[in-house]
C-alpha cells in the first residue's frame, strides 16, 4: 500500500524501530496516533492465556488511534511491536484536534462509535478463540 | 437554516415501548437511528439463541454499518428496546455529505478502523459457524468441510522433539493429532514442555511414531499456537521445514486415499 501523498502533511516527526521494539505498550498512557511509512508491525493483547496477535499492519495502516476516537481515558488498548525494523510517522495531534472539532456532534458520535465498536469486536473474537476446546 | 433544511431529509422521532424490535436482522434498511431516552440492546442471533451485543443508550448511534461499508446487505444484527425508549431515524443522505468532506486525516482512520471492523466481524462469524458445525454431528458436515478434512487427517501418534538449536539429551513430549501435506497439529502438556520456550518461528527436529509402528524423524517450525484447557495444554501449529522422501513415503500413506 503506497502511501496517499496528502498524509504526509500531517507527519511532524518520523521515528525508527528495530525489529522486535515495543511502539506502544497496552494499559500504558499515551495518544500519539502512528502512521507506517515502511515496514510492519504487530498488535498484541493480553489474555487470560496469555499475549496473543490480533493484527499485522503494513505501510499506509495507522494504529494508536483508539485513544483518541474513543475520547475517553489515554489508556493504550493494545500493544504495538516492530516487526523488522519500521519507520512510522507522528501525526501532528493539534491539527487532528482542531480538525476534529470541525465536524457534527452527529459524526463525531459515529467515529467514536466505530472504534468502540472495534474494541468489542476485538475482545469477542479473543474470548471466541480462546473457547475452542476441543 | 433554511439551506440546511432544503438538503436535508426529515429525521422522523419514533417512540418504542420496552421489548420493541427495532431494527431486525437479515432485513434489508438504510435508516440510521440515534437513541435520544431510554436503553435498547444489540443482539445476534445463533443457534436460536441471542447473544447480546451491547446496550446503547441516550446519544449513541444504531444501524450505520450499512452506511459506513457502503454496502447493501441486510441488517447485520438486531436491535430490541429494553426501556421504553425514542429514537431518531434518519436517512444515511444527512450524514454521507458530511461523512465524504470530513478532513482527509479523520476520513482516512476511520475508514481504515471500518475496515478493520468488517474484517473482525468476519472472523468472528467464521468462528462462530466453524464451533457450531464442531458441535453438529459428522453427518451433518457440509462438503466444503469434508474438503478441507481430507487434506488434514487425524491422528494420534506420540512425538518427541526437541528445539532444533539443542543437544538431543532434551527430549519432550507430545501428541501429533493431525497431519497434513504441509504440517501437523502438536498438543504438549505444558507441564512436559518445561522451560523450553515454545514461540512463532522457532524450529524443533521431531520423532513422530507412527501407528503402524514407523518411527519417522521430521523438522518443523512453529507457524500458530495457542493455549487449551485453561494453559494446561499447549497446541501447536508446525510446518514441515525437511521432510525427506523416507519420512513422506512412510506418513504419505495417511495423506492419499481418502
Amino acid at each position: 500500500m503506497a502511501i496517499e501523498s496528502r498524509l504526509y502533511s500531517y507527519i511532524i516527526d518520523e521515528e525508527e524501530y528495530p525489529d522486535r521494539a515495543i511502539i506502544i505498550t497496552e494499559g500504558a498512557h499515551g495518544d500519539w496516533i502512528y502512521l507506517i511509512l515502511e515496514g510492519r508491525v504487530i498488535v498484541r493483547k493480553k489474555t487470560p492465556a496469555g499475549s496473543i496477535r490480533i493484527a499485522t499492519l503494513a505501510e499506509g495502516a495507522v494504529f494508536g488511534e483508539q485513544v483518541f476516537l474513543q475520547m475517553q481515558n489515554g489508556l493504550r488498548t493494545a500493544s504495538v511491536i516492530a516487526s523488522g525494523a519500521v519507520k512510522v510517522g507522528l501525526v501532528d495531534m493539534d491539527r487532528l484536534q482542531k480538525e476534529f472539532r470541525t465536524i457534527s456532534p452527529l459524526l463525531k458520535v459515529l467515529i467514536s462509535n466505530i472504534a468502540k465498536r472495534l474494541q468489542d469486536a476485538t475482545d469477542h473474537l479473543i474470548s471466541l478463540s480462546l473457547n475452542h476446546d476441543d | 437554516m433554511q439551506k440546511e433544511d432544503e438538503i436535508l431529509l426529515p429525521a422522523v422521532r419514533l417512540e418504542y415501548q420496552k421489548n420493541d424490535l427495532i431494527v431486525k436482522e437479515g432485513d434489508y434498511g438504510i435508516s440510521i437511528y440515534q437513541v435520544l431516552e431510554g436503553q435498547v440492546e444489540v443482539f445476534i442471533k445463533s443457534d436460536d439463541k441471542e447473544i447480546s451485543i451491547v446496550k446503547l443508550g441516550a446519544g449513541e448511534i444504531i444501524g450505520e454499518m450499512i452506511f459506513l461499508t457502503g454496502s447493501n446487505t441486510r441488517r447485520s444484527a438486531s436491535v430490541r428496546a429494553i426501556e421504553n425508549s425514542v429514537l431518531e431515524a434518519w436517512h444515511p443522505t444527512r450524514i454521507s455529505k458530511e461523512y465524504e468532506q470530513m478532513p482527509f486525516i479523520i476520513r482516512y482512520i476511520a475508514d481504515q478502523s471500518v475496515n478493520r471492523l468488517v474484517q473482525i466481524d468476519r472472523r468472528i462469524s467464521e468462528l462462530s459457524r466453524i464451533r457450531k458445525e464442531k458441535k453438529k454431528p459428522a453427518l451433518a458436515k457440509p462438503v466444503k468441510d469434508l474438503k478441507q478434512r481430507a487434506l488434514r487427517k487425524s491422528v494420534h501418534w506420540d512425538c518427541m522433539y526437541r528445539p532444533a538449536d539443542t543437544p538431543k539429551e532434551i527430549r519432550l513430549w507430545g501428541r501429533i493429532k493431525n497431519i497434513s501435506k504441509t504440517g501437523i497439529r502438536l498438543d504438549v502438556m505444558r507441564m512436559n514442555a518445561l522451560d523450553i520456550p515454545h514461540d512463532i518461528g522457532k524450529e524443533f527436529k521431531a520423532i513422530a511414531f507412527l501407528s503402524n509402528d514407523k518411527k519417522v524423524e521430521i523438522e518443523l517450525k512453529i507457524t500458530n499456537l495457542c493455549h487449551l484447557e485453561k494453559e494446561r495444554t499447549l497446541s501447536l501449529g508446525l510446518k514441515f521445514v525437511n521432510l525427506n522422501k523416507e519420512a513422506e513415503s512412510a506418513i504419505g500413506f495417511f495423506l492419499l486415499g481418502q
